[in-house]
């Protein structure tokens, strides 16, 4: 049992490091290969987890193995368009000038209803609002609307803005981030006066303290314990 | 480009790994039968020698099964441990027709093993 549940451990974060190692794209965004190789490191690692007697190299050097072609093959696409349309194809447009192609949805082998339910999920109910819809290679569909249906932007206004900034996290569970605080340009006497403003004493009280998209600071503090 | 080095590195170093491996396995596999073939060619009368021969290959198989149950299926091992045990036995009892046949069986199972982990494309058929 003892030797079953190391084995788990060692595997899990073999595993996990592989995946980490393939890249920052979520499961839903993931290319062919990528897919192809996150099912197979799962089914190989599975193996020496529950059989005690296959060697765990023989876990060990598949996952790395496909890590490591993964890897390679990424690179390759990277630097050869040719090869990264063999490999990921190319996005196909399903709706060109608010038409649905339907000789594209066939070669796609994609169906109206699963093509409708895209569009609704991506906040397009309305097919006539819709001008461009592509069929990326992750099987998601990107929509570009029509000129008369699509968001406001502040520039259709004419207002003036700032330019937003990226939020950071300084405190999380009472844990200052000096890293984070440094890059949102501010500094801890800074952070004492915010807090001090919000009727907070100590670091340790806050449960999450963020700058937002305007420099300024979001606190919650911790919930007091009854 | 860091990590594409470091991956083509960690491909070398499995090959490596892998290579060396299956010399590993190569070698106790040559080592086994070399053991075989003596016990098989001794005077069929002489217990004693049978005992000695047979604790030199008991001994020389003790020594190299740890590091090839990192390589190799714990089964294969097991099974190379049982025969051994009943080739024991069958010295003493003085049965040798079946001390024979389990000295076969130790041959074929360490045989089939180098044989099934070496790299042709029988194997990788």
């Amino acid at each position: 049992m003892l030797v079953i549940l190391i084995r788990t451990f060692l595997l899990y974060f073999i595993v996990i490091f592989a995946m980490r190692m393939m890249g920052k794209r979520q499961a839903g965004e993931l290319q062919t290969s990528e897919l192809v190789v996150a099912i197979m490191i799962s089914d190989v690692a599975s193996i020496p987890m529950q059989n005690t007697g296959v060697p765990l190299l023989s876990g060990i050097v598949p996952i790395v193995t496909l890590l490591v072609s993964e890897i390679i093959v990424s690179f390759v696409v990277l630097k050869n368009r040719k090869i990264r349309h063999i490999l990921s194809g190319t996005p196909s447009v399903i709706i060109c000038h608010g038409k649905i192609d339907e000789k594209e949805m066939r070669k796609q082998r994609y169906n109206i209803e699963d093509l409708m339910e895209e569009l609704r999920v991506g906040g397009y109910g309305d097919i006539s609002q819709i001008e461009y819809a592509l069929l990326e290679t992750s099987g998601q569909i990107s929509v570009i609307p029509k000129t008369k249906a699509r968001p406001l932007t502040v520039e259709d206004i004419n207002l003036k803005l700032n330019q937003e900034q990226i939020p950071h996290t300084i405190i999380y569970d009472g844990v200052l981030d000096k890293k984070e605080l440094k890059k949102s340009g501010k500094d801890e006497n800074w952070l004492c006066k915010q807090l001090h403003k919000n009727g907070i004493k100590h670091l340790s009280d806050v449960f999450i303290a963020a700058t937002d998209t305007n420099g300024d600071l979001f606190v919650q503090a911790k919930e007091k314990k009854k | 480009m860091k990590i594409f080095l470091s991956s083509l590195l960690i491909l070398v170093l499995t090959i490596t790994g892998g290579v060396m491996a299956d010399s590993y396995l190569s070698n106790v596999a040559k080592e086994i039968d070399e053991y075989c073939k003596t016990i098989s060619e001794l005077p069929q009368e002489s217990e004693e020698v049978y005992k000695k021969a047979y604790n030199e290959m008991n001994e020389y198989w003790q020594n190299k099964k740890k590091t090839l149950s990192v390589i190799i299926d714990h089964a294969y091992i097991g099974d190379i441990d049982k025969a051994l045990s009943e080739m024991e036995a069958a010295i003493n009892t003085d049965e040798h027709g079946e001390m024979f046949l389990s000295l076969a069986r130790i041959k074929t199972t360490i045989d089939m093993v180098a044989q099934n982990e070496h790299f042709h494309l029988n194997s990788i058929l």
